[in-house]
């Protein structure tokens, strides 16, 4: 990752000069000095999360500007509510995504299929997020999700990548899978429903291993 | 509740409603049946939180440049335009800040980074950043009577081991540093005076040391005392706050 100039810019000023780098803060710590109005925070958070945020508003857009907007929206909320984050539900980049998703839905509900993107979407599953920030936990929590994706049979992970990434509706999915709205209801049912119980047995055997 | 095929008298569509997908007809159709069935309420939980997990696996993609600044702005003009419901002085500016800090007003924020950063400076070694240095004989190493924010030692047995910070304006919220002597992950928990103990989240120390904030719940109002316990139970260290 390149040099954030932001760091520079700040480091004769408080935590910065003790030596603390704004990037060994937690992301929960991050977002309290976020939400509580310190700018210095509040930039360093916004490049933190700025790409994961974009890249959840451009999934469902499809369009620069509109995700961009979206993006902003997204952040804007994070700072409003940031007091409402509950660490037992989740990570923050996590609840940040659920927010930019459904922002991003409310927008769109005309959203044209693109059968290539779904693909596209699927193969670049195992990568997850890699930044050097992320913490290994989150890593971790990213590694169960793609591998109970993976997990899935090709048509209902399409299904849910469809509908929990693109925020496409039933009705949309079985447009563009050619699909009765039944069926592609039943997939994302079905889907869903095996994601849960397959992050639920990892949860299990995790802590069986304590 | 883990076989996801439902009886008509449940609805099908929570998944969707989980996702966000669902259409609005339908949506009302589900919250009113979510409104006297607990078990789909607990469904819909769980659905959401995979849900959530998806949204995430969304590619990251990097925004135009210049977006942090767009966002702030952002921010700014909802302050300044009196449509936040939010205190003014939220939102406090870098430049003003740094020029300020040292008068008689002391913004939220300033509080804010000072405990941030006097918990930062005790992973240093560096000492006490707030106020005049601990001698072990009081727990309190520091307060502002015109805010709401106080500074304490978290004491292990063999002496003091971090520090803790509490601010009590607008959402409570509390931040602490602990000595690398520990090493492992700890919980802490919150004790009022009656014995009440609430439990407000586990973190890691490492062997550069150990820095975790949260918020304070409603719960725990009136707690007094801060108790980091280790994964075999043990209490590690301990702080009262003022």
């Amino acid at each position: 990752m390149a040099l954030n100039p932001i760091s520079a810019r700040v480091r004769n000023y408080d935590v910065r000069q003790m030596g603390i780098p704004v990037s060994s803060l937690s992301d929960e710590a991050l977002l309290a000095g976020y939400a509580s109005g310190d700018r210095e925070l509040a930039v360093a958070f916004i490049r933190r999360f700025q790409s994961r945020v974009y890249g959840v508003a451009l999934a469902v857009l499809g369009d620069p500007t509109g995700a961009e907007d979206v993006a902003q929206q997204a952040f804007e909320r994070a700072w409003r509510h940031g007091s409402t984050y509950d660490a037992r539900r989740g990570s923050v980049g996590t609840w940040l995504a659920a927010i930019t998703r459904n922002l991003a839905i409310d927008t769109t509900r005309v959203r044209k299929a693109d059968p290539i993107e779904v693909d596209a979407l699927l193969a670049a599953l195992p990568a997850g997020p890699n930044e050097p920030e992320t913490k290994a936990l989150e890593a971790e929590s990213s590694r169960e999700i793609t591998r109970a994706l993976r997990l899935l049979p090709t048509d209902q992970a399409r299904a849910i990548v469809l509908a929990g990434m693109l925020g496409m509706s039933a009705s949309q999915v079985a447009a563009a899978e050619s699909i009765p709205l039944g069926t592609a209801k039943t997939r994302i049912r079905t889907a869903m429903g095996r994601l849960r119980s397959s992050l639920r047995y990892e949860h299990l055997a995790e802590h069986s291993n304590d | 509740m883990t076989d996801y095929t439902r009886s008509d008298s449940h609805p099908e569509t929570l998944a969707e409603m989980a996702l966000g997908v669902l259409d609005p007809e339908e949506r009302t159709s589900v919250l009113t049946h979510l409104a006297s069935c607990p078990a789909c309420r607990e469904e819909l939980l769980e659905l959401s939180a995979v849900a959530d997990r998806i949204a995430a696996q969304a590619p990251p993609a990097e925004p135009p440049a210049g977006f942090e600044d767009r966002v702030l702005a952002r921010i700014d003009s909802q302050i300044l335009g009196g449509t936040s419901a939010l205190p003014r002085n939220r939102w406090e500016r870098a430049d003003r800040r740094t020029y300020k800090a040292s008068g008689s007003r002391r913004s939220v924020s300033w509080k804010h980074l000072a405990a941030v950063a006097a918990a930062a400076a005790l992973l240093l070694g560096a000492g006490a950043a707030i106020g005049s240095a601990a001698t072990g004989t009081s727990s309190t190493v520091a307060s502002d009577t015109t805010g709401g924010w106080s500074a304490s030692l978290l004491v292990g047995p063999s002496g003091p081991v971090g520090r803790v910070f509490f601010d009590s304006d607008g959402h409570p919220w509390m931040s602490m540093g602990i000595s690398a002597s520990q090493v492992g992950t700890l919980r802490c928990e919150l004790v009022s005076p009656a014995g009440k103990v609430i439990v407000l989240g586990t973190f890691q120390v490492t062997s550069q040391g150990g820095y975790w904030a949260t918020y304070i719940p409603v719960s725990a109002r009136g707690a007094n005392t801060v108790r980091l316990v280790d994964t075999s139970g043990k209490m590690v260290a301990t702080a009262t706050m003022k």
